[in-house]
């Protein structure tokens, strides 16, 4: 029914009003494609900068939450083990390390212990640097047979 | 040289023969409108006549230089037949280099014209007459018919039969039958018999090949109309050029909004990390709404911590990885933040893929003090890891 009253109205037209009417059609659909993918292009470029914007945020919050964790880790530990030596031998047998010694030479605190892990290793110096009562100066890292015989130097704060 | 010559078969302008030369060689074909574009070639110029009973014709000098509607006006006014009857169902053409005015029913031309504009080719519609025009009064006989010519450029055509009919009005009009020109395409037998003898055979061929259109372009009644039929069929596009026209469409179309989405669930995956760290560092945290400082009055009174100096140290495994069993010693300085590994007949390709994997770390590697000795480095690698 409708058809047929466009093609009514089509053949009702004279060829330049079809001509203008096809013209008009044509501009409004460019017109209309035009102004949708302007739009898109508008907010998609406000999307980018929120998205930077939100990057920023969260990379500020995280930065803060971390620096809180950090925080709240070294009172919990300054309070759990306030005795150095107690924690780092609690640390010892967490990672099931076994074969470690802490020494006093020539006024230096030095650690040493062997293992065949370097990721274990790094674990282990991870654990204990949290500690805000240790600082540690120099790790010696040798190996001989796949074994990594490790010695820390460090001072008690 | 691709060229086309088409006439009509019969007076319903419907069946045609297609006279089509390529390079001087001849293709006949006798087809319809319809089919008429599986024939041609999309660029070839294509000249089709129309038998010149269809047409009004008028020698007119147009001194006064009048235009348009005006010139067809006072044309057609001066015609003294009554079998015009609506000037504006007329199609008509004025040709200034031979003052001639020439007009057809609008819906004959529209019709052909409509049909043309489907294809893609260079179009030329034209009186029959003016094939065989040689400034006398000539007749060419062709499908059954007789076409004549005038010096005027004027023409006139007719069914054979009535040849002597048409012949013996000439004469009444003072015109001389002795000096007609008869040429003939068609058997001299099928002739009427007065003309039998006078005629002269002709190829179409040759009358195609000398026929000289640009003397007569101004004539032209074909009218190109740009229409979605006609930019298709000029475009030639194969199947697969469709389909990469439409996937191009949809690309554009779609793209936008495929990235609108994308960026919508970059930021939310930002904001829902962002509330999960405010909910780990405190439960009961409800709404976002200025992060920054949401967070600095919850961390306002925590003091800036020190970070685990080793936290740097995550590559530490890698290292381990690549150089196993040519670590000798491994010396790392936390105040110096630099790391001094001993290596012993490491080879270049593990060094080359450390060096590598390095990368991904914001670490420098520096392996000026290693010697490479048989494909193979020792000495001590440093690593530099405050930057």
């Amino acid at each position: 029914m409708i058809y047929k009253q466009i093609h009514t109205f089509w053949s009702g037209l004279a060829s330049r009003e079809q001509m203008l009417l096809v013209l008009l059609i044509a501009v409004i659909i460019l017109g209309l494609s035009f102004s949708w993918l302007l739009a898109n292009s508008s907010n998609i470029s406000t999307n980018s900068k929120l998205i930077k914007q939100e990057k920023a945020n969260f990379e500020y919050v995280l930065g803060k939450a971390t620096n809180y964790s950090t925080f709240l880790t070294q009172q919990q530990l300054e309070v759990n083990f306030p005795d150095l030596p107690s924690y780092l031998e609690t640390t010892f047998s967490k990672l099931k390390i076994s074969n470690f010694n802490l020494e006093i030479a020539m006024e230096k605190n030095i650690l040493t212990f062997t293992d065949p892990s370097l990721m274990k290793i790094t674990q282990f110096l991870d654990e204990i640097s949290s500690h805000p009562s240790l600082r540690i100066e120099v790790i010696d890292i040798s190996t001989s047979a796949e074994i990594y015989s490790v010695r820390i130097e460090y001072t008690e704060i | 040289m691709k060229k086309s010559f088409i006439h009509f078969d019969h007076y319903d302008l419907f069946e045609i023969s297609l006279y089509k030369y390529e390079n001087d060689e001849l293709n006949f074909y006798s087809t319809n409108l319809d089919e008429l574009n599986s024939y041609l070639n999309g660029d070839a110029e294509t000249i089709i006549f129309i038998p010149s009973h269809f047409f009004g014709f008028k020698h007119f000098v147009n001194s006064l230089n009048l235009k348009k509607d005006i010139l067809k006006a006072n044309v057609l006014n001066d015609i003294e037949d009554n079998i015009v009857s609506d000037i504006s169902k007329l199609k008509f053409v004025y040709d200034d280099v031979n003052d001639l005015s020439a007009w057809i029913d609008i819906t004959i031309i529209n019709r052909l014209n409509q049909k043309l504009n489907l294809m893609a080719g260079n179009f030329i519609i034209l009186p029959e007459h003016l094939l065989h025009y040689d400034g006398s009064i000539s007749f060419l006989v062709i499908a059954e018919r007789f076409s004549a010519s005038f010096s005027d450029f004027s023409g006139f055509s007719g069914a054979l039969d009535s040849f002597d009919q048409y012949a013996s009005i000439l004469h009444q009009s003072e015109y001389d039958p002795s000096n007609f020109n008869i040429y003939t395409t068609e058997p001299t037998e099928i002739l009427p018999k007065s003309i039998q003898e006078k005629a002269e055979s002709v190829e179409i061929r040759k009358l195609h090949l000398n026929f000289n259109k640009e003397k007569f372009i101004n004539m032209n009644l074909f009218e190109r109309s740009v229409s979605f039929q006609y930019l298709k069929s000029k475009m030639e596009l194969s199947h697969f050029d469709y389909g990469l026209v439409l996937s191009s469409l949809l690309i554009i179309f779609t793209l936008p909004i495929l990235t609108l989405s994308i960026q919508k669930s970059i930021i939310d995956s930002y904001k829902d990390n962002t509330v999960k760290i405010f909910q780990e560092l405190n439960p009961n945290f409800v709404r976002l709404v200025n992060p920054r400082a949401q967070i600095d009055d919850l961390t306002k009174n925590v003091p800036f911590a020190t970070q685990p100096p080793s936290e740097n140290l995550e590559f530490l495994p890698y290292v381990e990885k690549l150089t196993d069993s040519s670590i000798k010693k491994i010396k790392i300085n936390l105040s110096k933040k630099t790391i001094n590994v001993s290596l012993e007949n490491l080879s270049s390709l593990k060094m080359r893929a450390l060096t590598e994997l390095m990368t991904q770390f914001s670490i420098t590697i520096d392996s000026t003090n290693l010697v490479e000795e048989s494909n193979s480095l020792s000495g001590t690698l440093i690593i530099n890891y405050d930057i």
